[in-house]
């Protein structure tokens, strides 16, 4: 679904992705983990276009990712950020149906979509009218969700989606999420810093240090065979978090 | 999308639906001065007498304005002073004589009637009785008392044709001479702790402070005799009326204009009605002065005072918007509208009207009376820079989270600027607005500078009379008006903010 062809980005003289070829599967769940600044959230950025390469190529669906194309390719991708990324302006149900909208849809096919993801994100339907400054963390993203999914987009970018939530409905969430995503059977690419969760949601987990990717596998690989130092404290320092995990 | 496009028609049918209408007639001018005020009236009331309809833009803001309203055809005719004329409108032109300053007003359209008998120049003054105590009749007599205290208004004291001139024609040797505020000064002579002061010849204190003026006997001070000037059009097209306002010629000696100055200045009878009683006096005219009524004043007030702001805020509005928008999409040409709607604010009005003019003249747009596109056009320019600046700063912070979302969505720019991007950046969009109209109101007052009304009238004949009273009766109103503007803006912001809780 995405390909990096020598994708590499700089900001000014920072390095925060280096160059970087890589293939992901369309319907195949991917976690870019990772600490904070190490290029995760920029390859998100790169696979919508938000960022440009420095240099290489970004691909989806086969073709280059081209600037008069983005809005097209932008709109068969759902994205999802912290809180949901709400504007404050609009209620929930304005916030989900700002796309369909723009496209034209007809108020009933808005309404009857806009029903059925509620039912999918388990958010009761009369909520929607609220602001978002009226809805809890865990309601704001939940019609996050819903606005990225509003046009059956084939991929889903998350961006550390369950960063800001408090313990229990961060666990709530996980578990819908993770329902969601295999009740829909899309490529779903989430960014995050959290090992549990990577463990949670991925297929495939692609860790990331300094701006280079240094090993892509499943958790069990990543456990049993760490690529090398940074990877084994990585996941040395997560796991201590849990009592008793160091036994 | 729809929703904006009837907002904008709205507020464009509210800026420019007409509700006043310029009365026609022969257009008379004066400056703010009682003087002047008072002889437009009689010219007034001298067109009315050869049965035309005339109105009286009153309290114009300056020589310039007026004479060039004059020549562009907005006034009709206004008295002038022969000294202006030869100093101010036609500086730099050589006209030592009448018939040579006849000839230079001749070639731009205007006629200049004969003198009106008085010369309303600058003239020392020495209480009476201190006068005929030590017999001083003319200037050359002080050069007898050397011990005599000067104290000057400032201006006379810094002008070449003031002091530093008249001591050298003279040969002044004064113990004392001091500058002071020139109110001051009639007070200070009164008091006497000045003997000597500057006056202007038919000024009214005169008469008030029982004051003698010294006879300019080497000729030192420029005349300054009044004169009316009329449009050369004026003559072709209402004969009647020149010949009827020519009667003026020659007919007012300085102690009748002292007089009738100072009926306005000290017992506060209306300049209509001075004028009036002079015109009567003179040639037995009876003149219509008609009486307003507060209530009366401040309802046409404030129809012209909300006329000049709805017309000027309303096309702000709807111009600073989009130059704030184009000002954040290409920084460049950004910096260079904040930097000139920056400039616009710090030009003084009455320049600004005096620039405008000729402009608004080119495009067939009236500058005088209600509705002057000048006064409008002014008020708009200095409305922009608050809206530019907040719709710029507005823009500029969303957070960069909201901006990526709304990339993110595939949706067009126009799109996204139109229902994301002003929405988020509208409360410091309103807050601009709010600034502007604010401002607008306070700034609408310089209407009164160019005739267009407004609370800004009594504001300037107040200032003009000394009479607080009647400054208030501009500054209450204007400032509610304000209050009710910000209030109302106010509400606009709870209303346009979206809810917390």
């Amino acid at each position: 679904m995405f390909e990096f062809q020598n994708v590499s980005k700089q900001f000014g003289t920072t390095v925060a992705l280096q160059s970087t070829t890589l293939k992901l599967q369309a319907e195949h769940s991917y976690v870019l983990l990772g600490t904070s600044g190490c290029g995760k959230s920029t390859m998100l950025k790169l696979m919508l276009g938000l960022l440009s390469p420095s240099t290489g190529t970004v691909l989806f669906a086969g073709t280059p990712l081209q600037p008069d194309k983005l809005e097209e390719v932008r709109r068969r991708i759902g994205y999802v950020i912290q809180e949901g990324g709400l504007f404050p302006h609009l209620s929930a149900f304005d916030n989900v149906a700002l796309v369909s909208r723009y496209l034209k849809w007809d108020d009933e096919r808005i309404r009857n979509r806009i029903s059925e993801l509620s039912h999918l994100v388990r958010l009761p339907e009369d909520s929607l009218t609220r602001f978002p400054g009226q809805l809890s963390g865990g309601q704001r993203q939940r019609v996050g969700l819903m606005r990225a999914l509003m046009l059956d987009p084939a991929v889903l970018l998350l961006d550390e989606p369950l960063g800001a939530l408090d313990p229990i409905i961060r666990f709530e969430l996980q578990e819908d999420l993770r329902t969601i995503f295999r009740q829909l059977n899309k490529t779903v690419v989430m960014v995050t810093h959290d090992l549990n969760e990577a463990c949670y949601f991925a297929d495939e987990i692609l860790l990331l240090d300094a701006g280079h990717i240094v090993q892509r596998g499943s958790i069990r690989q990543l456990v049993e065979t760490p690529a090398n130092d940074f990877v084994a404290r990585f996941i040395k320092a997560q796991r201590s978090e849990l009592p008793g995990a160091n036994a | 999308m729809k929703k904006l496009t009837i907002i904008i028609a709205l507020l464009l049918l509210l800026a420019f639906i007409p509700f006043s209408f310029q009365p026609e007639g022969i257009r008379v001018g004066s400056k703010k001065f009682t003087e002047s005020v008072i002889l437009g009236e009689c010219l007034k009331q001298l067109a009315e007498d050869a049965n035309q309809p005339a109105i009286h833009y009153r309290e114009l803001g300056g020589t310039k304005l007026v004479f060039e309203s004059l020549v562009n055809g907005e006034l009709d005719a206004y008295v002038e002073y022969t000294g202006t004329i030869r100093e101010e409108i036609l500086g730099g032109e050589e006209a030592k004589t009448l018939e040579e300053m006849r000839e230079l007003l001749q070639r731009r359209g205007i006629h200049m009637s004969e003198p009106l008998g008085f010369n309303n120049t600058y003239a020392l003054a020495l209480k009476r009785s201190r006068a005929e105590e030590l017999g001083v009749k003319t200037v050359s007599d002080l050069t007898r008392h050397p011990d005599l205290v000067y104290g000057f208004g400032n201006e006379f004291m810094a002008r070449q044709d003031g002091w530093p001139g008249l001591q050298a024609a003279y040969g002044l040797t004064p113990s004392k001479v001091s500058g002071l505020d020139h109110d001051l000064a009639y007070r200070q002579i009164d008091l006497g702790t000045i003997d000597v002061t500057d006056a202007y010849s038919t000024d009214a204190k005169i008469k008030v402070h029982d004051l003698v003026l010294l006879e300019d006997d080497r000729n030192y001070f420029p005349r300054y005799d009044a004169v009316v000037l009329y449009r050369a059009d004026l003559a072709k097209r209402h004969p009647e009326v020149v010949q009827s306002i020519e009667r003026l010629q020659s007919s007012i000696d300085e102690p009748t204009m002292t007089a009738s100055n100072a009926r306005t200045e000290v017992e506060r009878v209306t300049e209509s009605q001075v004028a009036a009683d002079l015109v009567f006096d003179l040639f037995g005219v009876k003149a219509n002065v008609e009486k307003s009524t507060l209530a009366g004043r401040l309802f046409r007030r404030t129809l012209e005072h909300l006329d000049l702001v709805r017309k000027s805020l309303i096309p702000a509005i709807l111009l600073a918007i989009p130059l704030g928008i184009v000002a954040v999409k290409f920084p460049q040409f950004g910096s260079a509208v904040l930097g000139v709607v920056g400039i616009i604010q710090t030009i003084p009005s009455l320049a600004l009207l005096v620039m405008l003019m000729p402009l608004m003249a080119f495009l067939g747009m009236a500058s005088i009376g209600t509705g002057s596109a000048t006064a409008i056009t002014a008020l708009l320019l200095y409305s922009l820079l608050p809206i530019v600046r907040n719709t710029h700063t507005g823009l500029k912070s969303i957070s960069p989270q909201h901006q990526q979302a709304a990339l993110a969505l595939g949706l067009p720019a126009g799109y996204r600027l139109l229902n994301i991007e002003l929405p988020l950046a509208s409360r410091s969009i309103l807050g601009g607005i709010k600034t502007a109209a604010v401002m607008n109101v306070g700034f609408a007052t310089l209407g009164a500078l160019i005739g267009a009304g407004g609370f800004g009238q009594p504001i300037i004949t107040g200032i003009r009379l000394n009479d607080t009273g009647l400054i208030l009766e501009g500054a209450i109103p204007a400032a509610l008006m304000a209050v009710v503007v910000q209030f109302g803006f106010d509400a606009i912001e709870k209303l346009n903010s979206p809810p917390e809780k």
